[in-house]
């Protein structure tokens, strides 16, 4: 595609609707990303209904709004209250919160903007150079292919955490038997019905993604009895903007921890946290005051900001090309593209042009909402943050029950989401990884149908998978990382032998 | 020795462990009931993962295999359990007298029941959540919001 084209499609999106949706998705998204307890994932999975009447690009635009700023909204609870609205803001505590006791919450807040919004820009900006490209090679890819693409961002997922990996892979074995409930799509007989008419064509999406996310956190909420922590308005003084000069010092962290941000974000699994973790490791290492680091250094600061932002954009690239979502916030991301009638893979780009490239302008005007919001809402913050629990939590549970009900218009639906928030609640609980779960329930009907496809083209030897030299390396892929928990097990075990048989 | 320190703490892996069994065993033997050859390779793949997993999870918990988890904390499920009870007595009362009325209902006593004690609050924001939805959803998105009995 040519610059002009590109241009024409940023100015066909300049509608009135599409602004506003712009904005609200912004807005919404940063207030759910900077109330404690609330994250990115149940800001979409809660705004995902609010989308069903509007046009595929005017969602996808307002969903694109919320990802990133919820993402960028989790700093500023980091920075002022040392609470991180979301786990990804983490690192943001480190030298944030240190900053707000000296006095300097507003500066913290000026600088976290600013560099949240160069990550963004550079994340959106190698989205948008990397995934038409990366598109096409999809489009080369056969049933194998796919089956093991697909098993690729489900095995990440689940041996992201070795202690937990037995529980996520449960986790994922969940997912997969929900999924495969209702309509076969290859064959069209159903299965696993089991009387229940509702669920004749399958377990509706929406609602077990609301439940999982949204009323399961309103459970949580509930069962911790959380208080409010609110902002305390000695903190919001001073002055957000910073000047040209400390921008400038702070460049070669920035663009650092952007770049490193995107190739973190494109590497499925890997997220937020191991961004900001590796930039900040660099920049402590890089500077000339590592003592400082963790004391309220802005050089820390804005490393981590850049970094946690930048990933939005990378993470987006193998959604968008393979269908592989990295994180959470994606995967349920890549549940609003399916409500909307929308896959990934090259037809995103060809057919559907006009709503991918609508997405990536509205990812890039959201990059200018972290500077609106985050510039000009101090203000804001503190009264979103004395917004009690026993307020919110009830409107939540309300519109998670209306969302379910406009949904198909079925009460079923409503109990659906109340049965999954209860499963949200138990999994979360008992520390079982919740990802893995909706990864392989968004995606199992898929993966299965790749598989049948596959084994019908090569009369149902499983081992064509060995004849081809890409569905074997990708199978090799899949092992590694299935086995990459235990490396480090596996050396010690072959280093303690070679002691042994040394005596 | 004090009693406390030796009272042993109740390891919810094994309610994990049943519950996926159950699932598993039900999709297992329900499979062959499935008329499609074909359609019925992936559930046998998966119930049977699912069974096995379960028993590795069982037989790491049962024998303290790997890392020590975390201790799981399940107070105050009961006030959870309470809202379940609510939410969905909520959906009973959507569906029969409609969202408009059965909302100011709901969002006053869970808000009294979570301990909100500013009673002025509490009906303000039971009474305009449902002005702001019908704003919002039905008059800006032209969403068809539950009418209940009374209204369809």
């Amino acid at each position: 595609m040519d610059l002009l084209q590109f241009l024409h499609y940023g100015l066909e999106i300049l509608t009135f609707t599409n602004i506003l949706w712009l904005v609200i998705g912004a807005v919404v998204g940063a207030i759910l990303g900077a109330l404690p307890g609330m994250s990115a994932d149940t800001g979409l999975a809660l705004f995902i209904p609010l989308t069903f009447g509007l046009d595929p690009i005017t969602a996808l635009i307002s969903l694109g709004a919320i990802y990133v700023m919820a993402s960028y909204g989790g700093n500023i609870t980091a920075i002022l209250i040392n609470t991180p609205g979301t786990s990804d803001s983490f690192f943001m505590t480190f030298d944030g919160y240190p900053m707000t006791i000296r006095g300097e919450g507003l500066r913290a807040i000026g600088i976290s903007t600013i560099s949240a919004f160069i990550g963004g820009m550079i994340g959106t900006l190698a989205l948008l150079s990397v995934a038409p490209p990366l598109a096409h090679v999809a489009v080369k890819f056969g049933p194998w292919e796919l089956f093991l693409t697909r098993m690729l961002g489900i095995v990440i997922i689940v041996s992201l955490s070795k202690d937990k990996m037995l529980k996520g892979l449960l986790s994922a074995c969940l997912g997969f038997l929900c999924s495969m409930i209702g309509m076969d799509r290859v064959s069209g007989i159903p299965r696993f019905v089991f009387g229940i008419n509702q669920i004749y064509d399958e377990v509706p999406l929406l609602p077990v993604v609301l439940g999982l996310f949204a009323v399961s956190q309103v459970l949580t909420l509930v069962a911790e009895k959380s208080e409010t922590i609110a902002i305390d308005k000695s903190a919001i003084q001073g002055s957000v903007f910073i000047s040209f000069k400390d921008l400038m010092a702070m460049k070669v962290n920035n663009i650092r921890a952007s770049i490193i941000g995107t190739i973190v974000g494109i590497i499925p699994g890997a997220g937020t946290t191991v961004a900001a973790g590796i930039s900040y490791d660099l920049a402590k290492k890089t500077d000339p005051h590592p003592e400082t680091f963790g004391k309220g250094n802005e050089q820390g600061l804005a490393t981590v900001s850049a970094a946690n932002n930048a990933v939005v954009g990378g993470s987006l690239v193998p959604l968008l090309t393979f269908g592989i979502p990295g994180n959470g916030t994606s995967a349920l991301f890549l549940g609003g593209l399916y409500i909307h009638g929308l896959a990934p893979g090259i037809r995103l780009f060809t057919t559907n042009a006009e709503q991918v490239y609508g997405l990536f302008w509205g990812l890039i005007f959201a990059q200018f909402f972290i500077l609106i919001i985050g510039l000009y809402g101090a203000p804001i913050y503190e009264k979103v943050t004395r917004v009690e629990n026993n307020i919110l939590i009830p409107l939540i549970g309300s519109i998670c029950i209306l969302g379910a009900f406009i949904f198909r218009y079925q009460a079923f639906d409503a109990l659906v989401i109340v049965f999954f928030g209860i499963i949200g609640y138990y999994i979360n609980k008992e520390n079982i990884p919740i990802i893995p779960f909706v990864l392989a329930f968004i995606l199992g009907k898929g993966t299965e149908m790749q598989l049948r496809r596959a084994l019908l083209i090569m009369e149902g030897r499983f081992g064509s998978v060995f004849l081809r030299p890409l569905p074997l390396a990708l199978l090799a892929i899949n092992l590694l990382f299935l086995t990459s928990p235990f490396w480090g097990d596996i050396k010690k075990i072959i280093t303690k032998n070679k002691k042994l048989a040394g005596r | 020795m004090d009693d406390k320190s030796t009272k042993k703490i109740f390891n919810y892996n094994y309610i994990s462990v049943i519950f996926m069994y159950i699932l598993g065993f039900i999709f297992l033997f329900a499979t062959p009931s499935i008329k499609i050859a074909e359609a019925r390779l992936f559930p046998y793949i998966i119930s049977i993962l699912t069974i096995a997993s379960a028993t590795l999870l069982l037989l790491k918990t049962y024998y303290h295999w790997g890392k020590k988890e975390d201790p799981v904390d399940f107070s105050g499920t009961l006030s959870a359990l309470l809202m379940v009870v609510l939410l969905l007595v909520y959906i009973g009362a959507i569906a029969t007298i409609g969202f408009y009325l059965a909302t100011p209902f709901f969002l006053y006593i869970s808000m009294w029941m979570l301990g909100q004690k500013n009673i002025k609050l509490i009906f303000a924001v039971s009474l305009l959540t449902p002005l702001a939805v019908y704003l919002f959803f039905d008059l800006l998105l032209k969403l068809q919001i539950p009418q209940g009995f009374f209204f369809s």
